[in-house]
């Protein structure tokens, strides 16, 4: 990329979720004296649009472009989100929720869950998401700001949303169109290369237009028109630890209030989400071809379904796995043209969101040895993100008890990666999370999904054993109770959303930050 | 499997008392020294986690202060660049941005008028030999008054260890005659008079414990080769300052801590006779023994002495105490965990060899030491840092990086480029938002209280 004394030129492929985010992000961020910004899209290209769950560094992203949450919410028909259900993950017949928020509370100088793990083997059964704030309003379909009241449990939670992410990119196209991006409709149908440095140099459009471009983003989804076609960047297959590779999605008229959790539940060859906006329900069967068609999984998302079918089945293929560089010459790819990660944990928008906030930190600046540690920095943190994500999906499946299909089967015996054996091992020995710093989900998620799906160690820290035996089991009944009675001071969700369009709500959201946990805690 | 019930830490040092003291403080377990009784003298710096350490053991550290057996550090005075080096970032963020790119900037404009440290509250607190201690009020310039200790090691181990007896730590005199082995485990110790004392974990906080694996295993720092340690020890006959020293000499550096009552010089000069220095074991807990501190690994790293590395590994032991012998899992992760944070303190060093090699007149001494570095990791992170102005993301910083990029702007080892973000404003209005923090800090330094 030439970094000389003038406008740079960025073209980003592709609108939908990613290009859109792009585009505003770069308009709010760089100096449009020196960055010219150019977004090319077709109408003729459909977008995938399954990021319609969504984790709090969504509000990060937000805050930093200056976004008001009213707004967003009311244009992308917004629902509070305040964790994920999963259902029949374990065994069939068990669930749990995986809130965006912490538990308990800290003794003796051990995590909670060590208090937790002693107080069960003293009888109390209670599972853990009784102690997390987050989860029990998600039970109860209540929701408050976090931090809105004095109250300690008020800082142990974030929220997200579930949004129409389609609204989504035409609400940042219009901030984005404000701050000068251009936007050309069509579509690429040749890209020039130089022969000295192999870099992008000129986009070809089916309209023959020609655009020269300094740096290009390629957001062109799974086509990967710049980086898979052009470029030939090598693609890493995931698929023999999370082999779904397929899915079907309809929208569903809402037939009750909206939950504020989204729910991925499990079936013989995969699992479907439910996520419910404030007009209408996404719904999606996610499932692995080799054990299950087309035509089943069309027809087990029909019948779970509870409302009218919206539209006609949308049908996607994938393969799991990611860019073995998400940057290379001058060309970046955010987005599903830089890997696939099943939405399993929505994690498709925070990726997209990862890829551009790294990249404006490493964006490409003094001379080429310089551009070239920055390109090999922002793919080890691509990398890295990536790959930390993968192992707490596949711990969903590696963890299950289920044996009541060929699919199950497998995942339950499958070879997990070295990376995730060893921390399996480390918590069935006494429930230690390896520590790491980096990446989405920290120690909170990780137990959730172990205590989830049923894996617990047999015994616990010593320091749990400093506490005397009586004093330990009240005081996590305490918690419990206090919990779910604050809870019940706290507005429904319905409530919380039908206030949104009112002029008298002052109230203003909390900040955001780049976690999954809160603000606060 | 058998349960833990007892620790046994062998040897009586500051080191041993420390792990004891803070075992006993966290775990319902008994726990013994077999105190070996070295002399001590001198003095230890450590970094500001040092006052976590001591709210764990429910230590009072202003008494500490205030009796002279502690001085507080603010900064580190690299003499040779006359820089001074504080524990946390100087400056503050702003729009987000890291405040070194603002830096870079200034000085890529020739606008930037002031050193680095300039930007630093405690930096310019130590340079004016002033102290205050550090606010908790986020929101005050005070907060930014982060300090470590510089401690007067006969003293402080006697202060260490009359708490570790009332947190019921057991202490035993005598001496070892033989370890007694099965595998890799320590069976007992068997002692001069005939007894025999025995638990389920070792803590070897002197070394005696080792085994011949481990003594196999250990290894030497490539790039520490060439230097030997000597410790002076004298009283001191100025104030005590609330600053350490290095200042690099020829073919070595000489770092200095002082308290009100002595001084200590520690010099890394060239080697004339084997030397520990640079020497660390990668397993450091095999079988049931677990060496910890100088026992485990000795590398100086010039903000802080062995102390810290002690209490970091007593504090990972603690983090995932086994409540039984079957630890396989929570001894290899302990063992990884280590392994890392050697690494970062290697590199910690070796980018001190850098920085010699990289100064004014430097000698080929230093240049050929530098040379002679083979670490693809600091190399990839001083790349980006010098060509880019971008610190790498790094996870489970031992030194964090902001010693790392005060130490290189300190030594006027600038980037070549800063974050576009930045270079997009007006040269002039940067300059004018640099000039004014810096304006602010200079006026809060003045104002603060002498030292002692």
């Amino acid at each position: 990329m030439n970094t000389a004394n003038r406008t740079h030129h960025w073209i980003i492929v592709g609108g939908g979720t990613a290009g859109w985010m792009a585009a505003a992000a770069f308009s709010a961020k760089l100096d449009a004296s020196e960055h010219r910004i150019t977004l090319i899209e077709s109408d003729a290209i459909g977008t995938v649009g399954v990021g319609e769950a969504t984790v709090p560094h969504l509000r990060y992203f937000n805050q930093v472009l200056g976004i008001d949450e009213r707004d967003f919410m009311r244009e992308t028909q917004a629902t509070y989100k305040l964790g994920i259900e999963f259902v029949d993950w374990g065994h069939v017949g068990d669930r749990y929720l995986h809130p965006f928020g912490v538990y308990g509370e800290p003794a003796h100088q051990v995590g909670f869950f060590q208090s937790w793990l002693k107080a069960r083997s003293l009888g109390d059964k209670a599972p853990l998401e009784a102690y997390a704030p987050g989860a029990v309003m998600a039970r109860h379909e209540r929701f408050a700001y976090p931090g809105s009241s004095a109250h300690p449990f008020s800082r142990k939670y974030s929220y997200a949303f579930h949004i129409d992410a389609s609204r989504y990119a035409r609400f940042l196209r219009r901030y984005a169109e404000a701050r000068g991006v251009v936007r050309i409709e069509g579509k690429v149908s040749d890209v020039q290369r130089s022969s000295v440095t192999g870099d992008i140099q000129q986009l070809t459009l089916d309209s023959g237009e020609r655009l020269w471009g300094d740096g290009f983003i390629d957001c062109s989804g799974f086509r990967a028109v710049l980086h898979g076609q052009t470029l030939g960047v090598g693609f890493e297959n995931w698929s023999q630890w999370l082999p779904c590779d397929r899915a079907v999605a309809i929208p569903s008229a809402s037939q009750s209030a909206p939950r504020p959790y989204t729910r991925a539940i499990a079936h013989a060859a995969g699992w479907r989400w439910q996520i419910p906006l404030q007009h209408r329900t996404g719904n999606g069967v996610v499932y692995c071809s080799e054990h299950m068609s087309a035509d089943q999984a069309t027809r087990k998302l029909l019948e779970s379904m509870d409302g009218e079918p919206l539209a006609e089945p949308n049908h996607l293929q994938f393969t799991t796995g990611v860019r073995s560089k998400s940057w290379s010459h001058n060309s970046v790819a955010i987005g599903l043209s830089a890997g696939f990660l099943e939405p399993l944990e929505s994690t498709s928008i925070y990726l997209i969101q990862s890829a551009i906030m790294n990249f404006l930190e490493c964006l490409p600046r003094g001379e080429e040895n310089a551009v070239e540690a920055l390109r090999n920095e922002f793919n080890r943190r691509m990398a890295l993100e990536y790959e930390r994500v993968r192992d707490f999906l596949i711990l969903h499946y590696t963890l299950t008890t289920r044996d009541d299909s060929a699919f199950w089967h497998r995942m339950r015996t499958l070879e997990r990666p070295h990376s995730l054996e060893r921390k399996i091992a480390l918590f069935r020995e006494q429930g230690q999370v390896e520590h790491y710093e980096l990446g989405m989900f920290l120690e909170p998620s990780w137990l959730a999904v172990y205590e989830g799906q049923g894996l617990l160690p047999e015994r616990w820290h010593p320091a749990a054993d400093r506490a005397a035996e009586g004093a330990l089991l009240a005081s996590l009944r305490r918690f419990r109770e206090e919990t779910a009675r604050w809870v019940d001071t706290l507005p429904g969700h319905d409530h919380c959303l039908t206030q949104l369009g009112m002029e008298a709500d002052e109230a203003p959201w909390p900040p955001a930050a780049m976690s999954l946990y809160g603000v606060f805690s | 499997m058998t349960a833990v019930n007892s620790i046994l830490v062998y040897g009586g040092s500051l080191d041993g008392w420390m792990a004891a003291a803070l075992l006993a403080r966290s775990l319902p377990l008994t726990v013994t020294v077999l105190d070996t009784q070295p002399q001590e003298s001198g003095v230890e710096a450590t970094l500001p986690a040092i006052t976590g350490f001591h709210h764990r053991l429910g230590l009072n550290e202003r008494a500490l202060i205030d009796n002279g057996i502690a001085t507080p550090t603010l900064a580190t005075h690299y003499r040779a660049s006359d820089s001074w080096v504080p524990f946390e970032a100087p400056g503050f963020t702003l729009d987000g941005l890291p405040f070194h790119h603002y830096a870079v900037y200034g000085h890529l404009n020739g606008r930037l008028e002031a050193a680095f440290d300039a930007f630093s509250l405690p930096a310019q607190a130590a340079r004016r030999q002033r102290y205050h201690p550090q606010s908790n009020d986020a929101g005050s310039l005070l907060a930014t008054l982060n300090s470590g200790l510089q401690l007067d090691r006969d003293r402080y181990r006697s202060v260490i260890m009359a708490l570790a007896k009332e947190l019921g730590v057991h202490r035993r005199t005598g001496a070892l005659l033989k370890v007694e082995r099965a595998g890799d485990d320590v069976e007992s110790l068997l002692l001069e008079d005939g007894e025999r004392l025995s638990a389920e974990l070792f803590v070897d906080a002197d070394g005696a414990l080792m085994s011949d694996a481990q003594k196999e295993q250990t290894e030497r720092l490539a790039s520490a080769e060439g230097f030997a340690v000597e410790r002076l020890v004298a009283p001191q006959t100025e104030v005590a300052c609330p600053c350490t020293r290095v200042t690099q000499r020829e073919e070595g550096w000489e770092l200095e801590r002082g308290t009100a009552a002595c001084v200590e010089r520690l010099r890394l000069g060239a080697e004339d006779s084997p030397s520990e220095f640079g020497r660390y074991c990668p397993t450091p807990w095999m079988g049931n023994t677990l060496a910890v501190g100088q026992a485990a690994g000795e590398l100086e790293a010039f903000v802080t002495g062995p102390l810290h590395w002690l209490q970091t590994a007593v504090v990972r032991l603690l983090d995932a105490f086994p409540a039984s012998t079957d630890w396989r899992a929570t001894r290899a992760e302990y063992n990884r965990r280590t392994l890392l944070e050697w690494r970062d303190r290697q590199a910690f060093f070796e980018l001190h060899l850098y920085l010699a090699a990289h100064s004014q007149g430097a000698s080929d001494v230093w240049r050929q030491r530098w040379h002679k570095v083979d670490n693809p990791e600091l190399l990839r992170w001083l790349t980006l840092f010098q060509t880019a102005g971008l610190v790498a993301s790094r996870e489970l910083q031992a030194l964090p990086d902001a010693l790392r990029v005060s130490l290189l702007l300190g030594h006027q080892l600038w980037p070549q480029a800063c974050d576009p973000q930045v270079s997009a404003r007006e040269p002039a209005a940067v300059a004018h938002e640099l000039a004014k923090m810096r304006q602010m800090i200079d006026r809060a330094a003045t104002q603060l209280p002498p030292y002692p």
